[in-house]
C-alpha cells in the first residue's frame, strides 16, 4: 500500500471533520474519494497534503509514518494537489506558472536553465497550447492541465485532484479522464475527490465513500453500481424526483424585449426571452456568452443600451432593492463574489437582502430571535451542515453555502426566480433537494429562469430551453425536443 | 520676621551642606539639540552641574500635554528647583507651582507671577536694537530685512527693536516678513529661504533671522546671493563665517545658571527678573568669525549706543509696552 | 475575544522584550522599563494614562468603523481638529447656555464637526470614485488650514504668546475624575486631566458595537466592507454605506475635541494633537476593529504614551522616542502575528516529531 490512513481524526471548533478515518490507497491506481459536501473528503486529503494537521491517528506513506508540516513538505515527498480553485497567476506564462516557487538563482533566468527539463514532460502530454502562452489566454480545462503539469514537473508520484470536473465542459472532462488514464499508465497514483457518481464509476479503480466524517465503504469500483453508490453516499435510498404538474403555463411574468448592454464582459445583443408563470425556462450556453449581463439587467445592476425588461407587464425601472423585494428572487451566478460573505455568520448570510423586511428589523434594530428562527428553518429545510446559525459561513463547504443561498432566495415566495447555476458545487442529495424545490415552485405558479452549464440539469428541469450565444438567443427548444447534440451545436453558434 | 529668615537660612545652609540640591529641567518641543534657546538653557544647567555639583535631570517634552505631568513629577519627587523653558510652559508652571508651594521654579520667557516662581524675561528689543544699528551701518543698499518665525508678540518685539536700531542710522528702509503663524513656522527653512530671497530682490543686503531652524534657510539665501545675515539667541557666527554678520544673543544659560546657583546657596528669590543689556542678559556676538566683517566705525558706534542704553540715556521702544503679553 | 487577548499579550510581550533589549544595549538597566510602568500605573500616572487613552478610544473607533466598511480613513487627524473647532465655535456662539444643555450640545458639535469632514471624503469616494486614502490625507491639510485660520483670526486669545483660543464658558466643562472624587477625599487620579470624556468614550464604543452588529445599517455597512458586489446583489446601496461609514468615522474622531476642550484645556491650542488620529490606525489594528478591543488597545496606547515620559525619568539617556519603537513593534507584531504563530507552531511540531 502506498498510503495508509489509520484512525485519523480531525476536529474543527464546531464539527468533527474526520472521525477515525482508516483506508488505504494502492500504488499506481486511480482512487476515488466520494461523499456529500461536508463529508470530510477534502479535509482528509488536505491533511495528507500538509495543509491541516490531524488531532490523532497516523498516516503512513510508503510504510513510513509521516506528518507533513506544509504543502511544500508534501511536494518534496512526491505528493501534489490540484485545488478546486486554481493557484495560477493569469498574467504569467505557462512556464512561469510552472516554475513558480522554483525559480532558483536570481542571476540565471530559470526559464532558460530549466527548459530542457520541462520540454519532454510538456511534449509528451500533447496539449493544445504553448509554454509561452499566458495563462489568462487559456480555457478553464487548459488551466487545469497547467496545474497538472506543475505537479509533474515537481516529480509528484501522487496527484490529488479536488473536484476536478466541477468547472469543465463535457468535452474537457473527457480529455481530462483520458489524460489521467495516461498518467496512470506512466506509473502515477491518482486520487480524485468528487461527488459525481458517473465519473467515479467511469474512471476509478477503487473507491472510498465517506459520510459525516466517517468512512462508510471502501471497495473496488467494479463491485458497485450507480444506485448502490448513491445510497452509500446519501445514506438512504434515493427518492424519485418531484412530479411535474401538467398545467399549461400562465401569463408572461418576465419579458426581456430586445435588450443590449455595453459591458466589458460578454454584452447582450438584442436578446429576447419570455418566462411565463408556471414555466421553467432553461438558458443553455457556454459561460461568457452574456449570462452575467442577463442576470444583472433583470435586477437593475447593468444599464441597458436598448430594449426593456418587463415584469408582470410593467417596465422595470426601480432600484435593485425594489426589484428584489418586489417579487423577484435571485440565486446569484457566483456564490463567493455575489451571494455570501464568508467571514459573517450563517445567520447574517441567511438574511442578506431580506434584512430590511419588517420581520428582521424594527426601527433599524435587527431582531435576533426572528433571524435565528429564520436561519434554523432554512438549515433544517435544506439540511445545511453543520446545523449551527452562529457558525462562520466560510467554515461550511461550498455545497452547504449554496443550499443556504437557495433557501434564502426561495424564502420570500417570489413570482420570478432567477436561478443562476443553482447547484454549482452541490452534492447529489442537495442537488436533488434544490431541483425538487424549483419544480415545486414551478408547479405552484412561479416563473423560473434557470441558467446552468450542466446540460443534464437544464434538460431535466426546463419546460423550454433557450440557447444563449454571443449575447442573443441562438435557438429555442420546447421540452423533449432538445437533444444534447442539438444543444451542443447551438451553444457554439453552429445551429 | 528677621528671626524666621535667619532660622530658614541656617536650616537651608545646613541642608545644602549635607546634600547636593536636585534640579529638574523641562525643555519644550525643540529639545536640547535645537542649537538655540533650549540648547542654551541646557548648557547653563550642565555647567552648573559641573561647577556646583548639583544633581541634574533633563526631560524633553514630545508634546504640549506632557509638560505639566513632567513638571509635576519633578515636584513630587522632591526636586528643589524645577526649570521650565519657553512660554508654552506658562500655564503648566502656574498650575504646578500652586500645587507645590515649597518647590522653587524657574520659568524662562514668560511671567508666571506665582510666589515660588522666578520668571526671567529678556529685553530682546535692546539686543535687537544693537544688531539693527550694525545692519543699518553695514548696508550698502540702505535696505535691511527681518525674517521672523512665528508671528507672536515675542518676535514682534525683536522686530521693533531691530527696526528702530536700523532706522536710527538714517535713510534706511526695513522690509519684514514672518514665516507663519503656527509653531511649524520655527521649522520651515524652505520658506525662510524663500522669504529671504524675496527680500534680497527688494534690495535688502542684511537680513536678521529670528526664526528658529527656519533661519537656516535665511543663511543659505544670504550666502547664495552674497549678502549678510544676522543670527539669533545663541552665537551662530560659526554657522556660515563671512555671511553671518553677527548674532543677537539671548543668554538663557546665564539665567538658568544663576537660578541654580542662587538656589544652591539658598538665595533663591521669586518674582520677575528682566535681563537686558545692563546685566548681560542680551547682547551681540563678536568673535573671530565675524571680526573681519565689522569695521571699527561700526564697532565704535554700536558700543556707544550700548553705553547709552545701559545708562538709560536711550530708551529702546518695546513692543510689549504697546501690547503687553500675558 | 480570546484571540484578541492572545494577540494583545503576544504583541506586548514581544514589544517589551525588544524595548528591554534596547535599553540594555544602551548601557542601562532594563528595570527602568518596569519603573516607568510602575510610575504610569501610580495614582497620578494612571490618571494620565486614562487621559491619553481617551483620544485613542475615539480615533481607534473612528478607524475601526471605516475598516468595517472596507475603507481606510487616514484623515482622523483632520477630523478631530474639525470636531474641536466645532466645539469652540458652538461654545463661543452660545456662552449663556445652562450646563445641562451646553454639554450635550458641545458633544454633538464635536461629533458633527468631525462628521462633516468625514462626510466630504465619503461623498468624494462614493460619487466621484476618488480613493479614500488620498482624499482623507489631503483633507487633513485643508482641515489644518481652516483650523489654523480660525484659531488665529476668529477665536484667538489676543494676549497669549501661543496660538490658542480664548477659554470657553465654564458651562461647557466636563468634570475631571479628580473633581468628581474630591468630595469623598479620594486621591486617585489626583490633579490629572482624566475626565468624563473617557466615560463618554466607553458609552460611544458600546454604541458603535451595537450599531455595527445589531442594526440594519451596521449590517449593510459591514457587508459593503466585506464585498461590495455581494452588497449590490443584496440590493444594498454601497454609496450610501460608504458615506455613512466615513461620516461616522469622522464624527468619532471629532469627539477627541470633547476630551481636549471640554475636559481638559477649555481652549483650542493649535497643534495639540501628537498624532492621535494616525495612532488611531494602530489602535484599531491592535483592537481587531472590535469596539471592546479598541478600548483595551486604547488603554494600552495611553499607557505607552505616558510611559514615554516616565522612561526619561527612569533612565539617564534613553530618549522618549523609545515608546515609538515599542508602538511600532506592537503594530508589527500584530500584523505579522499569524505568520509568527504558525512559525512557532511548526518549530515546536518539528521538534516533537
Amino acid at each position: 500500500m502506498l498510503i495508509e490512513f489509520d484512525k485519523v481524526t480531525k476536529r474543527f471548533p464546531l464539527t468533527t471533520a474526520n472521525d477515525s478515518v482508516s483506508f488505504n490507497i494502492a500504488l499506481n491506481s486511480i482512487h476515488g474519494v466520494v461523499g456529500e459536501n461536508g463529508a470530510g473528503k477534502s479535509t482528509i486529503m488536505k491533511i495528507l497534503y500538509g495543509m491541516y494537521s490531524h488531532d490523532s491517528g497516523e498516516i503512513r506513506f510508503r510504510g513510513e509514518r509521516v506528518q507533513f508540516s506544509s504543502p511544500l513538505d508534501a511536494i518534496r515527498r512526491g505528493i501534489g494537489m490540484v485545488h478546486q480553485h486554481f493557484m495560477l497567476i493569469p498574467r504569467l506564462t505557462v512556464w512561469e506558472n510552472i516554475l513558480l516557487g522554483q525559480e532558483g538563482s536570481f542571476w540565471i533566468s530559470a526559464t532558460e536553465r530549466k527548459t530542457p527539463q520541462l520540454k519532454p514532460i510538456f511534449e509528451s502530454s500533447g496539449l493544445g497550447f504553448r509554454l509561452t502562452d499566458t495563462v489568462e489566454s487559456l480555457s478553464v480545462g487548459q488551466r487545469q492541465q497547467v496545474e497538472i503539469l506543475k505537479l509533474l514537473y515537481r516529480e509528484s508520484q501522487v496527484l490529488i485532484l479536488d473536484e476536478p470536473t466541477a468547472v469543465l465542459t463535457p468535452q474537457e472532462t473527457k480529455d481530462l479522464f483520458q489524460r489521467l488514464r495516461q498518467l496512470k499508465a506512466q506509473g502515477k497514483t491518482i486520487v480524485i475527490i468528487t461527488h459525481k457518481i458517473a465519473e467515479v464509476l467511469e474512471l476509478t479503480d477503487t473507491v472510498t465513500v465517506m459520510r459525516q466524517g466517517r468512512v462508510v465503504a471502501h471497495a473496488p469500483t467494479h463491485t458497485l453500481d450507480a444506485e448502490h453508490l448513491t445510497e452509500l453516499i446519501i445514506g438512504q435510498a434515493c427518492p424519485p424526483p418531484h412530479p411535474r404538474a401538467q398545467e399549461p403555463p400562465g401569463q408572461p411574468i418576465l419579458e426581456v424585449q430586445g435588450i443590449s448592454t455595453r459591458s466589458h464582459r460578454a454584452p447582450l445583443n438584442k436578446l429576447k426571452l419570455t418566462v411565463r408563470a408556471g414555466e421553467i425556462l432553461g438558458i443553455a450556453g457556454v459561460s461568457g456568452n452574456g449570462q452575467e449581463d442577463l442576470v444583472e439587467s433583470i435586477i437593475g445592476l447593468c444599464p441597458l443600451s436598448e430594449g426593456k425588461v418587463q415584469f408582470r407587464g410593467k417596465t422595470m425601472t426601480g432600484s435593485t432593492y425594489e426589484r428584489l423585494t418586489g417579487g423577484i428572487a435571485l440565486i446569484p451566478p457566483d456564490r463567493l463574489d455575489e451571494a455570501v460573505v464568508p467571514t459573517f455568520s450563517v445567520e447574517f448570510n441567511a438574511i442578506l437582502g431580506l434584512h430590511r423586511g419588517a420581520r428582521f428589523q424594527k426601527c433599524g434594530i435587527l431582531q435576533r430571535t426572528a433571524i435565528t428562527k429564520h436561519t434554523e428553518t432554512l438549515i433544517s429545510d435544506f439540511s445545511v451542515s453543520p446545523p449551527s446559525p452562529v457558525a462562520t459561513l466560510g467554515t461550511l463547504s461550498g455545497g452547504n453555502q449554496q443550499k443556504l443561498v437557495v433557501g434564502r432566495a426561495l424564502a420570500s415566495n417570489p413570482a420570478l426566480i432567477i436561478a443562476a447555476y443553482p447547484t454549482r458545487g452541490v452534492d447529489i442529495g442537495a442537488t436533488r433537494r434544490i431541483h425538487d424545490e424549483l419544480v415545486k415552485r414551478r408547479n405552484s405558479g412561479a416563473a423560473i429562469l434557470l441558467i446552468s452549464s450542466e446540460l443534464d440539469e437544464i434538460m431535466a428541469l426546463s419546460d423550454n430551453i433557450a440557447v444563449l450565444f454571443d449575447g442573443y438567443c441562438a435557438a429555442l427548444f420546447p421540452r423533449g425536443q432538445a437533444t444534447e447534440l442539438a444543444l451542443g451545436r447551438a451553444m457554439v453558434g453552429a445551429a | 520676621m528677621l528671626k524666621a529668615l535667619l532660622f530658614f537660612s541656617i536650616l537651608g545652609f545646613s541642608l545644602s551642606a549635607q546634600a547636593a540640591i536636585k534640579v529638574g529641567l523641562v525643555l519644550d518641543k525643540g529639545g536640547k539639540d535645537d542649537k538655540s534657546f533650549n540648547a542654551a538653557a541646557f548648557r547653563g544647567a550642565s555647567e552648573a552641574e559641573k561647577k556646583l555639583g548639583i544633581t541634574l535631570k533633563t526631560v524633553e517634552s514630545s508634546d504640549d500635554t506632557a509638560l505639566e505631568p513632567s513638571l509635576r513629577t519633578f515636584s513630587r519627587k522632591g526636586y528643589d528647583l524645577v526649570i521650565g523653558v519657553g512660554f508654552a510652559q506658562l500655564n503648566p508652571i502656574k498650575k504646578v507651582a500652586a500645587e507645590f508651594p515649597k518647590t522653587h521654579f524657574l520659568l524662562i520667557d514668560s511671567d508666571a507671577g506665582s510666589p515660588n516662581v522666578r520668571s526671567v524675561m529678556f529685553a530682546e528689543h535692546e539686543g535687537s536694537y544693537l544688531v539693527g544699528v550694525i545692519a543699518g551701518m553695514k548696508s550698502q543698499t540702505k535696505t535691511v530685512g527681518f525674517v521672523g518665525g512665528m508671528d507672536i508678540p515675542l518676535i514682534r518685539r525683536f522686530e521693533m527693536g531691530y527696526r528702530k536700531g536700523a532706522e536710527s542710522i538714517g535713510g534706511i528702509t526695513v522690509v519684514s516678513n514672518y514665516v507663519g503663524s503656527t509653531s511649524d513656522a520655527w521649522r520651515n527653512p524652505t520658506k525662510g529661504k524663500e522669504l529671504a530671497l524675496a527680500q534680497i530682490s527688494k534690495k535688502a543686503d542684511v537680513i536678521f533671522a529670528a526664526a528658529g531652524t527656519s533661519g537656516m534657510g535665511v543663511f543659505d539665501a544670504a550666502e547664495e546671493k552674497h549678502v549678510f545675515a544676522i543670527g539669533v539667541d545663541s552665537n551662530q557666527n560659526w554657522v556660515k563665517p563671512g555671511t553671518i554678520l553677527t548674532s543677537m544673543l539671548k543668554h538663557g544659560e546665564t539665567a538658568v545658571y544663576q537660578a541654580i546657583e542662587d538656589r544652591n546657596a539658598n538665595k533663591f528669590t521669586a518674582g520677575l527678573v528682566s535681563m537686558g543689556l545692563s546685566d548681560g542678559g542680551v547682547g551681540y556676538a563678536l568673535d573671530e568669525f565675524n571680526k573681519p566683517l565689522l569695521t571699527p566705525a561700526i564697532l565704535k558706534k554700536v558700543e556707544e549706543v550700548k553705553k547709552q542704553i545701559v545708562a538709560k540715556q536711550l530708551k529702546v521702544p518695546d513692543y510689549y509696552s504697546i501690547k503687553p503679553p500675558q | 475575544m480570546k484571540s484578541l487577548a492572545f494577540s494583545l499579550s503576544f504583541a506586548c510581550t514581544l514589544a517589551l522584550a525588544v524595548a528591554a533589549a534596547i535599553i540594555w544595549f544602551s548601557g542601562e538597566s532594563p528595570l527602568a522599563l518596569w519603573e516607568a510602568l510602575r510610575a504610569s500605573l501610580s495614582s497620578e500616572g494612571l490618571g494620565y494614562t486614562l487621559f491619553y487613552a481617551t483620544p485613542f478610544v475615539f480615533t481607534g473607533l473612528s478607524v475601526a468603523v471605516s475598516f468595517h466598511c472596507g475603507l481606510f480613513n487616514i484623515g482622523a487627524e483632520g477630523q478631530l481638529y474639525m470636531g474641536t473647532l466645532a466645539v469652540i465655535a458652538t461654545a463661543t456662539a452660545l456662552p449663556h447656555l445652562p450646563p445641562g444643555l451646553a454639554i450635550p450640545l458641545g458633544i454633538l458639535a464635536a461629533g458633527l464637526g468631525g462628521a462633516s469632514w468625514g462626510c466630504l471624503a465619503g461623498m468624494l469616494k462614493a460619487w466621484r470614485g476618488s480613493h479614500e486614502v488620498i482624499v482623507t490625507i489631503l483633507l487633513n491639510f485643508v482641515a489644518y488650514s481652516i483650523v489654523d485660520y480660525s484659531i488665529l483670526y476668529l477665536y484667538r486669545d489676543p494676549v497669549s504668546q501661543s496660538p490658542e483660543t480664548l477659554k470657553i464658558p465654564g458651562t461647557f466643562s466636563l468634570n475631571t475624575f479628580d473633581e468628581l472624587l474630591s468630595p469623598f477625599s479620594v486621591s486617585l487620579f489626583r490633579s490629572t486631566p482624566a475626565n468624563l470624556s473617557l466615560v463618554l468614550g466607553i458609552i460611544v464604543a458600546l454604541a458603535v458595537g451595537f450599531f455595527l452588529f445589531r442594526t440594519r445599517w451596521g449590517f449593510e455597512l459591514r457587508t459593503v466592507g466585506a464585498n461590495a458586489r455581494v452588497a449590490r446583489f443584496a440590493g444594498m446601496n454601497s454609496a450610501l454605506s460608504t458615506i455613512l461609514a466615513l461620516s461616522l468615522s469622522g464624527g468619532l474622531a471629532g469627539l477627541v475635541g470633547v476630551n481636549e476642550v471640554m475636559g481638559h484645556e477649555h481652549r483650542f491650542i493649535q497643534g495639540f494633537s501628537p498624532g492621535y488620529g494616525f495612532t488611531g490606525v494602530a489602535v484599531a489594528l491592535l483592537g481587531r476593529n472590535h469596539p471592546v478591543g479598541v478600548i483595551c488597545s486604547a488603554l494600552l496606547f495611553g499607557l505607552l504614551h505616558n510611559m514615554s515620559r516616565e522612561i526619561e525619568f527612569a533612565t539617564t539617556h534613553v530618549s522618549k522616542e523609545l515608546s515609538l519603537v515599542i508602538q511600532a513593534i506592537i503594530v508589527l507584531a500584530v500584523a505579522t502575528q499569524p505568520f509568527l504563530v504558525s512559525l512557532l507552531k511548526r518549530r515546536s511540531r518539528g521538534r516533537a516529531s
